[in-house]
């Protein structure tokens, strides 16, 4: 269809047509060109039908979940434990979380999952085996009657290095702990690994892509030498009943964006939904279970996470902002081979050429980035390649800059230089660029 | 109370077939040919400055009569609050009613960096952008007064019942011992966009307290009826507890509704001009009449126009035909109709559309005011606009006409053969917030779809 219009305007654009104007406003784009606070903001074209779907998702975004029962009877059912009672709390302008607040309090975008220490006889359905007592994720907040499980602190440290010029540079790194644990000791041995909110860039253009064009990359046993691996994630879809291919979340444990957003409603906001119908309690935990339930068979019904499925989904990526520190930039993260996992371009199912930046495969990334969290087929040191579209215009949006997934690096650089495993010898290539050379690269990746 | 509330729908149905009649026909009316320059192109700036002349002069004519309409529904409080009977009641209801017909209108000219709402700059530092404090919604009625919730429970722990310290969901404490206009402006977004304290919303609810249809996307079943608005007992202002300050809270709500309008008035007037006041020193920056030490806050024509196109496009398209329409019927859900307490929203509806159609064609209450944007686009956006608005008249008078059996709480609901209506009104006025973008073309401003949908409509 978008091809045909294309032809259409074409034809017009040569007999100087004078409907040119509204048949070319109406082929469908991809990207936006606003580089404002609501760049991530931008549906595409939509049909009446599929905005309508559109702005109640968005509006089950941003609305504040409360308590039931509830005079407000279209909006009760959060928690009894949960994190946050908007998706917009951890998402500002569809972008990351930060860590902080603007007091200086962690913020709640930074959750903590939690796993067993025994993880052996997982059923086929089972990513990990949740702590028994908090279950996979610490809730900071709790209902009226239900106490919330506990509070996060962090400690950083801070590591020097420096370039092969000789020029320093400092690292951060984080090591979050639990405090006033409301429920008794956390299991011996349980892991604790953080997770700050990944921005919503570009989802429905990554949904697009087929699995054959992602597995096209996949090369678990290096079989071409290039000390590149990538996996592809096989995860269990409880919409779907099957075990389908992972494509979104910090381990490409989500297959697609309604499971990723039905799982966060059920983990950070404590909503029951038809792909996590229970809430969110463990057996432990009584007033939990007791607490006073929503109306309805759901808190987040069927149509409802549809809804928000659509909103995300609908959402144009931001276009490149080049320039010529930016085209050269680009040159050296190719030649470097930050592209081999950061893959630049697919073609997706509609035959759109997009560029994430991201192969959506796990890859080893070192013992200093590991978290000890596995999650069906991703072991504790590895993570999905994260898309680095939109990378430079998170700062902006979110309030404040914190990358990789415990939000360590206070910069993109830093996040470079944090990278490990498959990825040490592309990090040390870059930390013996020349300076001009690694300022070239960073304009590239802030033009995205 | 029945009776006359159909009178004012009938007559209200008249005036808008009239409207909509005298709008059609118009398209080149012979009473303007006289002012038409001799360039007919919207791209030069004559013309532009011509188009902006009308749009202000609607402004300020529309904004005196909102102010005038919102004295009266002061005096009519005060009346109320004085000797609450029935019928000073019934006439603080009346005024209301009254006052959101001109109101109305005006909402057009949010969204464009104006004086009602510019969200920064040397606007916004003189005059505020009040509309939050004016028109805010939808609002949280459990934050102001008593309701009966689902399960018929009074609920409590409210402004009207906390006479101390206030302290609203997720905001700061206030003190609320006595009710004034600085205490509703202190509580007014407080801790949340739904924490509404003050403006015309704030009264409604007041003056006609919940109208409880809750009979909504979820299955409950408290219902009042089909043609029942809300009906707040007269005791609640006389014999109830909290009588005294609910009386305060309609005063202070009103005195500083007045006050608000006064300075969006002032900004619009073209007697004089004095930006250390900001009386009429909006204005003239649109025109480019400012000079002096004032020369840098004029407003470029062009920019000017591409504000206020692209904000005309997000008004008709991102919040009337989404927010007050769309949301609403989708759900369908009673707290997401504009006007919920007095049943009015099919008036809400009306002049915020009657304001657009207005600007477009620069007419005001039915008479033309002088070229309007539509004087100088080619004749294939003129029937583009021309086909969206004859839809839209007719389904807009459709929804006015079917309160007599229906109140738009009700037309909503699935089932309803009233729905289909407002769907396709919403529709409709989404293509005609998109046919901003070729408005925009006929005068050399460039606008993209992205420009006529606001990603950040007012959220529920």
């Amino acid at each position: 269809m978008p091809q045909y219009l294309l032809f259409f305007c074409v034809a017009i654009l040569f007999l100087g047509c004078s409907t040119q104007e509204s048949e070319q406003k109406k082929v469908t784009t991809h990207l936006t060109h606003d580089i404002s606070t609501k760049a991530f903001s931008h549906p595409v074209h939509l049909t009446n039908d599929q905005e309508d779907l559109f702005i109640l998702g968005r509006s089950f975004f941003h609305i504040p979940w409360v308590e039931a029962p509830s005079a407000t009877t279209a909006r009760d059912g959060l928690g009894p434990l949960f994190s946050a009672n908007t998706c917009v709390s951890c998402h500002p302008n569809n972008s990351a979380g930060r860590l902080y607040t603007k007091e200086k309090a962690l913020e709640r975008s930074l959750v903590i999952r939690l796993a067993s220490s025994y993880q052996k006889d997982l059923r086929y359905n089972e990513g990990f085996r949740i702590e028994p007592t908090y279950g996979g994720q610490l809730s900071v907040n709790g209902t009226s009657d239900v106490a919330y499980e506990g509070n996060i602190v962090v400690e950083w440290t801070k590591h020097k290095g420096h370039f092969a010029d000789g020029e320093d540079y400092t690292l951060h790194s984080a090591k979050y702990k639990l405090t006033n644990l409301q429920y008794g000791a956390l299991q011996e041995g349980a892991n604790v690994a953080p997770r700050l909110a990944l921005p919503l860039v570009g989802l429905g253009l990554l949904e697009e892509v087929s699995e054959e064009e992602i597995l096209k990359y996949e090369d678990i046993n290096d079989r071409d030498g290039d000390g590149i691996s990538g996996k592809a994630n096989r995860v269990f879809s409880p919409e779907h009943n099957k075990t389908m291919l992972g494509r979104f979340a910090y381990k490409a444990t989500a297959v697609d964006i309604k499971h990723q957003s039905a799982n966060a409603a059920h983990n950070d906001m404590g909503l029951s939904n038809p792909l996590y119908p229970s809430e969110n309690c463990t057996s432990k935990q009584k007033e939990c279970n007791e607490a006073l339930k929503g109306r309805h068979e759901f808190d987040l019904p069927q149509e409802r996470l549809d809804a928000i499925a659509l909103y995300l989904r609908s959402m144009k990526a931001p276009a490149p902002r080049e320039n010529e520190a930016f085209k050269e930039g680009r040159e050296i993260f190719k030649s470097l081979g930050c592209a081999k996992c950061h893959r630049e371009s697919f073609k997706t199912q509609n035959a759109k050429i997009i560029y994430p930046y991201s192969d959506l495969l796990l890859h080893d990334m070192g013992s200093e980035l590991a978290d000890g969290h596995s999650d069906f087929l991703a072991s504790a040191n590895e993570f999905r390649t994260t898309p680095l579209w939109g990378l430079g215009l998170r700062e902006k949006l979110t309030g404040s800059l914190n990358l990789l997934h415990d939000g360590r690096a206070h910069s993109i650089e830093e996040a470079i230089l944090w990278h490990g495993g498959e990825a040490s010898s592309t990090k040390n290539a870059y930390r013996h660029l020349e300076k001009t050379q690694r300022e070239m690269l960073l304009a590239f990746l802030e033009g995205l | 109370m029945q009776s006359k509330k159909i009178l004012l729908g009938s007559l209200a149905a008249a005036l808008a077939l009239s409207l909509g009649v005298s709008g059609c026909g118009s398209s080149s009316s012979s009473d303007d040919t006289n002012d038409v320059p001799t360039d007919n192109s919207g791209d030069s700036s004559s013309n532009k400055t011509t188009v902006l002349r009308t749009y202000a002069t609607i402004a300020e004519k529309n904004y005196e009569d909102a102010l005038a309409d919102a004295l009266a529904l002061q005096s009519a409080i005060d009346a109320f609050v004085a000797d609450p009977t029935e019928a000073t009641f019934s006439a603080a209801k009346e005024a209301w009613l009254l006052s959101r017909e001109s109101y109305g209108t005006t909402e057009v000219f949010r969204l464009s960096a104006g004086p009602i709402d510019a969200e920064e700059g040397w606007v916004l530092d003189m005059y505020g952008a009040p509309e939050g404090q004016m028109n805010a919604w939808p609002l949280d009625e459990n934050m102001i007064d008593y309701t009966i919730d689902a399960d018929g429970n009074t609920t409590s722990g409210n402004i009207i019942d906390t006479a101390g310290t206030f302290t609203p969901n997720s905001g700061e404490a206030v003190d609320t011992t006595s009710l004034t206009k600085s205490t509703l402006a202190a509580l007014n977004e407080n801790g949340g966009e739904a924490n509404v304290a003050s403006g015309y919303h704030a009264i409604e609810f007041l003056l006609w307290g919940q109208d409880q249809d809750y009979d909504s996307f979820y299955a409950d079943t408290v219902t009042n009826g089909a043609t029942t608005a809300g009906e707040r007992p007269l005791t609640d202002f006389t014999s109830a507890a909290n009588a005294d300050r609910r009386k305060a809270y309609l005063s202070a709500a009103a005195e500083l509704l007045v006050e608000d309008l006064q300075t969006v008035t002032d900004a619009w007037q073209s007697e004089s001009t004095n930006c250390s006041t900001g009386v009429g020193c909006y204005r003239a920056a649109l025109l480019g009449e400012l000079s002096g030490t004032d020369t840098d806050k004029n407003i470029a024509p062009d920019d000017a126009l591409k504000t206020i196109f692209g904000g005309m496009g997000r008004f008709v398209k991102s919040e009337l035909a989404n927010e007050r329409m769309a949301i609403a019927v989708l759900l369908p859900s009673e707290e997401d109709e504009h006007s919920c307490f007095s049943d009015n929203t099919h008036r809400d509806i009306e002049t915020n559309y009657r304001g657009f159609v207005n600007v477009i064609k620069g007419e005001y209450k039915g008479a033309s005011v002088g070229a309007g944007f539509y004087e100088y686009v080619d004749a294939d956006t003129k029937a583009e606009l021309d086909t969206y608005i004859t839809s839209i008249d007719s389904r807009v008078a459709a929804i006015d006409a079917a309160t007599e059996t229906e109140h738009f709480d009700y037309q909503i609901k699935s089932g309803s053969s009233h729905r289909q209506n407002i769907v396709n009104a919403k529709n409709t006025m989404r293509d005609l917030g998109d046919a901003m973008v070729d408005v925009a073309a006929n005068y050399g401003i460039s606008l993209s779809e992205d420009d006529v949908t606001d990603p950040d409509e007012t959220q529920i």
